[in-house]
């Protein structure tokens, strides 16, 4: 790219929308349905503020940037080991938030539409996002925002078409809870649906008035996904009722499976919720890989992008083949709730000690 | 004219250099409609006239060469009209000849006058051929550039106007000029294309298409067409205003418009004339054509083949109770008559118009019969192709046509692999791939909605 790419707040909010998207529809509705017994909105909004939270606290830190990237500067301020001591849980996040992504709507694939090809062949669809993340940025904004005009209408279509056939009284308690979710390890194990802001924060330079701009994208994108997301979480609940629902492995497809109507066009809504998750899917896949590419570019400068790029591509391409069942892949995300909360709260603030730290280094050597 | 015969006389005659009238005999020498003829003398010397007769206009040349005066010199010189007269060397000479200009010199000078004496061949102007004129001007641009830079100044009467020029062919000299409005063009933009242009090093050009391509000779090879080729001055002067390049060249009825983006394809001038609702509606009409025309052979072999349980079920036994008896694959069906009606397409557009409405007759009608009788293809996709051919034909840019034509093959084959979720793959990566494209700095995806500039 010749021009500076900048990334408005319209693109943001498209692509925290995309995130949201990417995220709610299939693992997630289980991991939040089987952590507790009462009323779901509740962690939904617990969860939602300590996104906006964390986000708080990665905004304040680009604002520090100065139109340099958060990893340059960390670099410039502590170093390169340090730099990559404090980054390995990030990278660790990044990788298992792309293979359990991949593997997961490759697995989704074959349950519900293509049971007889091998995940090998779906996993290659992975090609494709790392074009994307090689070409940049802004191919991915532009990307992001036409796959939005699709999917926005189709996934809100769906939520109303899902809105038939259901007994809201299944979905009781409405407002009462006791607080179980917070000793259940669903619950967190929820906690990558909330993290938009934290992988866009890896990519590109920012400044006070970008990260400003961004955290209030970012804001308005939570608040516009919470219909969507409890859309996905509520929709099998008053469907099926919540004893079901904890067993179902994807309860939104199975609520989608249930729908049959004369005047919906296709007998198979699963079909194109599917279809539209691609979309999604993509563009999140391709935002993660540059994430993991502007890091790794970042600590080691004189590598050729291309290959860094290539190995990624190889690296979770394998490992999303080797994971052998579904279970696994939930395996993992729980096993990595610790290094999503370290990038969540732990590092802004690693960060933002490194960058004080930097400064105070540079003042004493030009005094 | 006193003037010409005053700079006869003063015409160089160097003893150590070759006459020009050699120089010219020699270059000349294998070109049966160069002529060297003798005038008259002048000083003792003879004077010779040296043109292409096929590039000299015969009534100009009538002053000089008809002797009906008793072979008075400069009673013939002074009626000579052409604008312009100046004096050239061997070079100069040699390329004034190419382009239809005549030399005037002596026996022994090493220097010549040149004559404009030149008589353009070119076609009257008329309404445009690749381009259907609804609404607006009906006039179309030539292949002369002169006249096509009279029409687009016809349309802006503004010192805003500018034109850059150039020539460009070692072989061919062909003028290419540049026009912008100095108030709405991007000034990165304008150095970017002058800069490219004055690098291009080429034997020929023939068309502003293929000049097209020597522009974007450096970047990979680009399956989208990057720049807009239009015939029609209207659209030319709407792009101007809007901030963008055009380039034309001499002996091309075509401007290119630069840079053109992905949704620029898909407006016509028309749209500026007629009622907004209605350029909304038909704005909507060929985007809906086009996902038609790329989509729906690849979801007829998607839901007939891989994904049967997506469609209603009324829909799903009435297509295979259209394909029972035929022996193919979907695939190899849906392929063969998407095949075949490029071919009729293309027989179409190459055939005389005479006969290219009854080759698309025999084609479509006669053809389709005997293919659906013969068990070969289902009744619905003949209804699919056909559907698929005529929202083609909405596409208003002929090369984003071709383009489209193209694409649905390999939608096709991502549908027969992956269903339904082969389609999806398949346009995600028709998506990235354009929002990877640029096409002079700006994006190929850059928006969806043309922005408004604001008129000071």
């Amino acid at each position: 790219m010749k021009r500076l790419s900048t990334i408005g707040g319209y693109d943001m909010l498209v692509i925290q929308m995309l995130y949201t998207g990417a995220a709610a529809g299939f693992i997630y509705p289980c991991f939040i349905i089987r952590s507790t017994e009462g009323a779901y909105w509740i962690p939904l909004v617990i969860w939602a503020i300590g996104a906006l939270l964390s986000s708080w606290m990665y905004s304040r830190l680009l604002a520090r940037l100065n139109g340099e990237k958060l990893l340059a500067r960390i670099i410039a301020s502590i170093g390169v080991v340090w730099t990559c001591i404090i980054c390995l849980p990030v990278f660790l996040f990044l990788f298992a938030a792309l293979v359990t992504m991949l593997r997961a709507y490759s697995e989704m694939i074959t349950m519900t539409m293509l049971p007889t090809t091998p995940i090998a062949f779906l996993n290659g669809m992975l090609l494709a996002p790392a074009v994307l993340a090689l070409a940049g940025m802004m191919p991915i904004v532009r990307a992001a925002r036409v796959f939005f005009l699709f999917t926005v209408l189709l996934t809100l279509g769906l939520l109303i078409v899902g809105l038939s056939d259901v007994h809201w009284t299944l979905g009781a308690p409405w407002i009462r809870t006791n607080g179980d979710f917070f000793y259940d390890k669903s619950f967190y194990a929820g906690s990558f649906m909330w993290m938009g802001f934290v992988i866009t924060s890896f990519i590109g330079p920012y400044t006070g008035q970008s990260a400003r701009r961004a955290w209030k994208a970012y804001a308005t994108a939570i608040l516009c996904g919470l219909p969507f997301i409890a859309g996905h979480i509520y929709l099998p609940i008053v469907t099926f009722g919540r004893e079901l629902s904890k067993r179902l492995t994807f309860p939104f497809i199975s609520k989608m499976d249930a729908i049959s109507h004369y005047w919906v066009l296709v007998e198979n809504l699963t079909a194109i919720f599917v279809s539209v998750t691609m979309f999604y899917i993509l563009v999140i896949m391709a935002l993660k890989l540059r994430a993991v590419g502007e890091m790794f570019s970042g600590l080691i400068p004189r590598a050729n992008i291309r290959i860094i790029y290539a190995l990624a591509f190889l690296a979770v391409y394998t490992a999303a083949t080797l994971l052998t069942s579904w279970r696994t892949v939930e395996e993992i995300t729980l096993l990595t709730i610790g290094f999503r909360l370290y990038v969540m709260f732990i590092f802004p603030l690693l960060g933002w000690l490194a960058l004080a730290y930097g400064q105070r280094v540079g003042k004493e050597e030009s005094l | 004219m006193s003037d010409i015969l005053s700079s006869l006389y003063s015409l160089n005659e160097r003893q150590d250099s070759v006459p020009l009238l050699d120089l010219l005999r020699e270059a000349f020498a294998d070109s049966s409609d160069f002529k060297a003829a003798l005038v008259g003398t002048v000083e003792d010397d003879e004077l010779y006239l040296c043109y292409f007769q096929s590039l000299c206009s015969a009534q100009k040349l009538d002053f000089l060469l008809v002797d009906d005066n008793g072979g008075d010199l400069s009673f013939r010189l002074a009626r000579y009209s052409g604008a312009g007269l100046s004096e050239g060397d061997f070079q100069r000479c040699e390329a004034a000849v190419c382009n239809g200009f005549a030399i005037l010199c002596k026996l022994k000078s090493s220097e010549g006058l040149i004559l404009q004496l030149s008589e353009n061949q070119q076609r009257a102007i008329g309404s445009p051929i690749t381009e259907n004129v609804l609404q607006g001007p009906m006039n179309a641009f030539i292949e002369s550039l002169d006249v096509n830079t009279a029409l687009i100044r016809q349309q802006i009467h503004s010192s805003k106007l500018k034109m850059w020029e150039t020539v460009i062919g070692t072989a061919s000299h062909t003028r290419v000029a540049l026009f912008f409005y100095a108030d709405a063009i991007d000034p990165d933009l304008l150095s970017q294309l002058k800069e490219r242009m004055a690098s291009i090093r080429t034997e020929a050009i023939q068309d502003s298409a293929q000049f097209l391509r020597l522009l974007m000779s450096r970047k990979r090879m680009h399956l989208f067409p990057l720049a807009i080729s239009t015939e029609r001055p209207d659209r030319v002067s709407m792009d101007l205003l809007k901030g963008k390049a055009i380039i034309m060249i001499d002996g091309s009825p075509f401007a290119l418009s630069v840079p053109s983006v992905y949704t620029d394809f898909w407006h016509s001038p028309e749209d500026k004339y007629v009622n907004p609702y209605v350029t909304y509606f038909l704005l909507t009409l060929r985007f809906m054509a086009m996902f038609i025309n790329l989509f729906l052979p690849a979801v007829y072999v998607a839901l007939t083949s891989i994904n049967v349980d997506v469609n209603r079920l009324e829909i799903s036994l009435a297509a295979a109770a259209s394909r029972e008896g035929v022996p193919y694959p979907v695939f190899v069906e849906t392929f063969l008559m998407l095949i075949m009606i490029d071919f009729i397409t293309e027989a179409g557009l190459r055939l005389p118009k005479t006969v290219s409405s009854t080759v698309t007759m025999v084609g479509g009608v006669v053809l389709g019969q005997a293919i659906i009788q013969a068990n070969i293809v289902s009744n619905l996709l003949i209804i699919i192709v056909a559907a698929t051919a005529i929202t083609n034909f909405i596409v208003i840019d002929y090369q984003m046509g071709l383009v489209q034509r193209i694409l649905k093959y390999f939608i096709v084959v991502g549908a027969s692999i992956a269903g339904l979720l082969g389609i999806v793959f398949c346009f995600a990566c028709l998506t990235i791939y354009l929002s990877c494209l640029e096409t002079f700095g700006t994006p190929y995806l850059n928006s969806l909605w043309p922005k408004k500039r604001k008129l000071t």
